[in-house]
Formats: structure tokens, C-alpha cells, sequence
């Protein structure tokens, strides 16, 4: 059984949008099972930041100013092995997500979905599946169909 | 000699020796020369030729050169004919002026010295020759200058679309950014107990509001996609679910004294399309519609969907009742610049993209109007591929056992498989078409036992341990952990079509 499954899930957020950030700790703290850590807004010491946090899920915006997120998303891939990081952002097409999978992460979570399909995204990277919203499914899918 | 064009030389006289003997001086020229002898031979040629030079004998029964060279001058097509007089009379300085007040260049006394006629007439007939080639640089550079101004409107239009695009990509992003926390409070306030009837229903309202803002986010951003660089889903593009989120924003598009509505046949199937495409698409067309209702109380706008009566089509209408369009205009819409509008107020590219997009979608476009009654655009288009071969045959799911320790690759290779309409079982060996490993691990006999349970028929080696199975549809994958998940779905595909 994955261990992931047997406590709740810490979870903390990357992004530079306070509004986004608070109502997450909000809507977290009402759900069962998942735990709120805190934010990281930006900063050249992301990468500690969120090491130090040592969350499960890691919910990373894709647009921190001054920051190339994929880099970190790498590092942390590379040396956190149990962190689970999904990209949460507004922006989705084919190119951004095939590039988030491959640095690492476990998703990619759009911001125009609803806050449920939000929660069970958290919920399923914390079973170990694959956390993709139906926006990331299209454009991915619309890649492959294309390339065959 | 140059590849010079020749122009020709009219000599005119009513004695044949005499052109006989201009013919002859003239040869060396290499031009063209025409003998006319009278003046009404000469007005022939005049009208049938393009002449660079007249050469008149001044005495002439009837009408004589100075009167030849009057009917000349008054036709404006002549203009730039240089006439030479050539006399061995009338060489007085009077005649010369006469000679010259009627439209003569020249005026040469008989006897002729052969050098002097050929380099004037070398001299007349070079100038035609520069004239005709800076008109023809002329008109040239006049198509360059329209070519110029069209591509500068296209880069104008381009550039405003370009400026339109950003502007709606970004509101839609900032939008959504903002609507997000909206509607997590929304969510948490929600989920306290207790809460009074009242505030449950402003709860409801706000939430409502907030969901129609998210779909014009959402729309937003599909009308400002580059369409052309959209891949639509192999799934395409269920019509009900994206008018629902698109409903908003297009209505947008239209006056509020216009009646749009939508008939969509229910459980039509998915159309091979992008939703960036059908948004631009259908907005354009009742945008148009739109256009040519203004002003009417009366004005309707129906979207109708159905299955076409072509097997693995689906039929897209936008009718209106406005005034309809005149042959010409049904026939021209579609093209780039056409506009019937204002400049101001149209791009005239709205229908051409339509078009186009049509095409590229491998769909037809047909526009049917009547002029008081209204125009209906008829768009056929293929449904989606996946679910047109779903439709003819249901796809048979098969079993597949992952055995992989890396949770995120397992993951991978589960969601992959599962798009792939595989059903992924645990401890499945004995029966699953596909058994994806670890490259790095050793494989435990007995799995391949299991997996090759049967009668052998087909040999695969992995790590060293020989596997043999019965079915030759079955296959074994061994994946290096350090697989990108974006090569994934392509190493799979090669090993299930492997023989």
C-alpha cells in the first residue's frame, strides 16, 4: 500500500497570486484527509522553501515572476523523490504539460476547473495516479493524435 | 543586337518609288516598316497598329499631309506619334510653321540625306520605344503600389487580430485567476452549517454568476486561439457541452433585440473540430447574422445541429431571418476583404476565416439566401475519428498487468494504457495482452510462466529469461525508469504493432 494513502496529505502552493493562494488554504482546511502547509509566493530561495516545508503535494503555479518553475520542478523531482508536484495554472496547452511531466511532475491541474475536480486532483496524485484536468487530457491527447 | 522590341514606321506617299526608296534608307533601323499610299490607307494602318513614327510626303492628291497629320492629332490615341513632314515643295518658313502648328516633330526638305532622316528617325522611334517601357514600369509599379496597400490593410488586420488576440487570451487568464478564489470562499462558505435561507440563496446567486463569468473566461480564450495551429482531439468537440460554455460570449456578439437560440439533436456525435475552431466559427456566422439584422425587433438567429444525412457527417446551420444576399454577394462573402459593411465596423475577414477553417476541417460550406427572407450557412462536417470508428465498432477492452515499482512511471503507463482503453489488473499475467516491466528488474519466473501459460507458439527474451507464449497478439514491454512520460505512448504503440 503506498503511504501516501494512510495519512493525510500536506499540501502547499507556489504561486504569486495571494487571492488564489488564501482561498486554497481555506477550501484545504474544509476538506477531509488533506492539510494545509503554506504558500510560497517567489523568491530566489524557492527551492529550500518548499524542501523545508517537506510537503506531499506541491500545487505550482507555472508563471512565478523571476522564477524558471521548471527548474525547480526538476530539482525538487530529482531530490525529493516523495513530493508529489502538480502544475496549477490558467495556462494549459499540449507543449506545457508534456514539459511538466517530463520534468517531473505528477499533474497538471487548470485553474478555470471546478474546485471539486481541483480537490480530487490533489486526492488522486496522493493515490498515486496521475492528476490531469480535462483541459491537460484534451490537449495532450489532441498531441498524440496528432503525432501518430 | 539587343532583344529590342522593333516599332513600326508608317511612310506615307502617293508615289511607290518614293517608299520605295524611305523603305530603303530606313532598313538599316531594323524596325518595321508599313507603306500606306494614301491618307486614308495611312489612317487605316494608324487604326490597326500601334505606329511609332509617321513619315508624310506633304503633297498628296485629296487629302494631303498637312491634313493627314490634322486627323492624326486629333485622335487622343495618337498623341505620342511623331509625324515628319518630308517635302521637296512648300519649304518656306511658313510652311515649316504650318507644318509644325498641325503636330509635326519634323519637317525634311527633299532632297533627302539618308544619314540625317535615319538618325531622326532612330531618334523618334527610340523615344516610342522609352515611352512604351516607362508605361509598362508605370503600370507595373501602380499594381506594386495596390499589392502594397492590400498587404499593409492584411498586416493592419493582422496586427489589430494580433493586439484583439492578447487583449482576450489575457482578460480570459486574469479572469479565471480571479474567479478561482471566488469560487473556492463560495465553496467554504457553503460547507459551514446552519447557514440562514437567505444566504444560502445569495450563496447560489454569487455562485451562478461567478460560473457564468468562468465560461466567458473560458470562451474568451478559445476566440482568441490561433485556430489554425488548434489540434482538435481526436475526440473532437461534443456541440451540446460546448455551447454551454460558449453560450455567453456569443451572445455577446449579438444585439439584444435579436432571439439566438440553439437546437442541438441530442446524443449527436463529437465533430472533428477544435473548440477554438467551432467558437470562431459559429461566432463569425452569428455575427453576420447579427450585422444584417440590425435594427429589427424581429430578428432571429438559430444554431441547429443534427446528424447529416452523409454517413459520419454532422450538419451545422446558421439561419436568420434578415433581408438575405444578392447573388453576387452569396458568391464573393467568402473572400478575403469582402465586406458589404463599413470599413470601420468589418474586416471583411470574418466569412474567409469561416471558410477556411471549414476547409481545413475537411468540411463543406453551402449558403443558401433568399433576398427578404433570410440566409441559412450549411456546414458539413466529419465527426470526430475516434468516436466515428467507436460508432462502427465498439472498441473490446483488453487486460494489461503493470509490474512497475516507480509510482510516477507507474502512473504514467496506467493512465497511457488506460486512454488506450486498456484495463489495468493486478495479477492479470495469465491473460493480459500486454505486461509492462521494469527494464532494471529481474523477472520473476514464475510471472513469465504465467504470462506464457499455453501451448508456445512465440519466443521473447527478456533480461535473459526466454519467454515463451501462445497468443501472438500478447506482448511484453520492459521500460527504463528514465523514460520520458512524453515518449511514452509511442514505445507502447510500437510494441503492441511489433510482430
Amino acid at each position: 500500500m503506498d503511504a501516501f494513502e494512510e495519512k493525510s496529505l500536506r499540501v502547499l502552493c507556489i504561486d504569486d497570486n495571494a487571492m488564489v493562494a488564501d482561498a486554497l488554504r481555506r477550501r484545504i482546511g474544509h476538506e477531509n484527509g488533506l492539510e494545509w502547509v503554506g504558500v510560497v509566493a517567489g523568491g530566489a530561495d524557492i527551492f529550500e522553501r518548499v524542501v523545508a516545508a517537506n510537503p506531499d503535494i506541491v500545487m505550482m503555479d507555472i508563471d512565478i515572476p523571476g522564477v524558471d518553475i521548471f527548474t525547480v520542478l526538476e530539482r525538487l523531482t530529482a531530490e525529493c523523490a516523495s513530493m508529489r508536484i502538480l502544475m496549477f495554472s490558467g495556462y494549459v496547452s499540449a507543449s506545457l504539460v508534456e514539459r511538466a511531466l517530463d520534468c517531473g511532475a505528477w499533474g497538471y491541474l487548470s485553474k478555470n476547473d471546478d474546485v471539486s475536480a481541483v480537490i480530487e486532483g490533489i486526492r488522486r496524485a496522493g493515490k498515486g495516479e496521475l492528476a490531469l484536468s480535462r483541459e491537460a487530457i484534451a490537449a495532450r491527447q489532441a498531441r498524440q493524435s496528432q503525432g501518430e | 543586337m539587343s532583344s529590342r522590341q522593333k516599332v513600326n514606321i508608317l511612310l506615307v506617299d502617293d508615289q511607290p518609288a518614293k517608299l520605295l526608296s524611305l523603305e530603303t534608307i530606313l532598313a538599316e533601323l531594323e524596325e518595321n516598316t508599313l507603306r500606306a499610299e494614301s491618307a486614308e490607307e495611312a489612317l487605316k494602318f494608324l487604326l490597326t497598329h500601334e505606329i511609332a513614327v509617321v513619315l508624310v510626303d506633304v503633297c498628296m492628291p485629296r487629302v494631303d499631309g498637312f491634313e493627314l497629320a490634322e486627323l492624326i492629332r486629333d485622335h487622343p490615341r495618337f498623341q505620342r506619334t511623331a509625324i515628319i513632314f518630308i517635302s521637296a515643295v512648300h519649304l518656306t518658313d511658313a510652311d515649316c510653321l504650318r507644318g509644325y502648328s498641325v503636330g509635326a516633330v519634323d519637317y525634311i526638305p527633299v532632297p533627302i540625306i539618308p544619314e540625317v532622316l535615319r538618325a531622326k528617325v532612330a531618334v523618334f522611334a527610340e523615344l516610342y520605344r522609352k515611352s512604351n517601357e516607362l508605361e509598362r514600369v508605370n503600370a507595373e509599379l501602380k499594381q506594386r503600389v495596390e499589392e502594397l496597400d492590400q498587404s499593409n490593410e492584411r498586416l493592419r488586420f493582422a496586427d489589430r487580430m494580433a493586439t484583439i488576440g492578447t487583449l482576450a487570451a489575457g482578460l480570459g487568464h486574469d479572469m479565471g485567476n480571479l474567479l478561482l478564489p471566488v469560487r473556492m470562499r463560495l465553496d467554504t462558505i457553503e460547507a459551514c452549517a446552519g447557514l440562514p435561507a437567505p444566504v444560502k440563496e445569495d450563496v447560489g446567486a454569487i455562485r451562478k454568476a461567478a460560473e457564468y463569468l468562468q465560461r466567458l473566461a473560458t470562451s474568451l480564450g478559445l476566440l482568441a486561439m490561433d485556430a489554425d495551429s488548434e489540434q482538435p482531439s481526436e475526440w473532437g468537440t461534443d456541440v451540446a457541452g460546448w455551447w454551454k460554455e460558449t453560450e455567453g460570449m456569443l451572445r455577446t456578439g449579438v444585439s439584444r433585440t435579436i432571439q439566438l437560440r440553439a437546437e442541438i439533436e441530442p446524443a449527436l456525435p463529437p465533430i472533428g473540430l477544435g473548440k477554438a475552431a467551432l467558437t470562431q466559427i459559429v461566432f463569425n456566422l452569428i455575427q453576420n447574422a447579427s450585422d444584417a439584422l440590425a435594427g429589427r425587433e424581429d430578428g432571429r438567429v438559430t444554431l441547429n445541429a443534427t446528424t447529416s444525412e452523409q454517413p459520419g457527417k454532422v450538419l451545422l446551420r446558421v439561419t436568420d431571418n434578415g433581408p438575405g444576399m444578392s447573388d453576387t454577394v452569396k458568391h464573393r462573402c467568402l473572400e478575403p476583404f469582402f465586406t458589404t459593411k463599413t470599413r470601420g465596423l468589418s474586416t471583411g475577414m470574418g466569412l474567409a476565416l469561416v471558410g477556411s477553417l471549414v476547409r481545413r476541417a475537411k468540411g463543406t460550406l453551402r449558403i443558401e439566401t433568399e433576398q427578404g427572407k433570410g440566409t441559412t450557412f450549411h456546414l458539413e462536417l466529419p465527426c470526430a475519428a475516434a468516436a466515428e470508428a467507436e460508432r462502427r465498432e465498439p472498441a473490446k477492452r483488453h487486460v494489461a498487468e503493470v509490474t512497475l515499482r516507480d509510482p510516477r512511471l507507474r502512473a504514467h503507463v496506467s493512465s497511457v494504457l488506460e486512454a488506450m482503453d486498456y484495463e489495468i489488473r493486478q495479477g492479470s499475467l495469465g491473460e493480459a495482452r500486454l505486461w509492462v516491466t521494469e527494464a532494471s528488474s529481474h523477472i520473476e519466473f514464475d510471472q513469465a510462466c504465467q504470462f506464457a501459460a499455453g501451448q508456445p507458439a512465440r519466443r521473447a527474451v527478456v533480461f535473459g529469461a526466454t519467454l515463451d507464449y501462445q497468443d501472438p497478439d500478447r506482448r511484453v514491454l520492459c521500460l527504463e525508469t528514465s523514460i520520458k512520460p512524453s515518449a511514452l505512448r509511442k514505445r507502447i504503440q510500437e510494441v503492441l504493432s511489433s510482430h
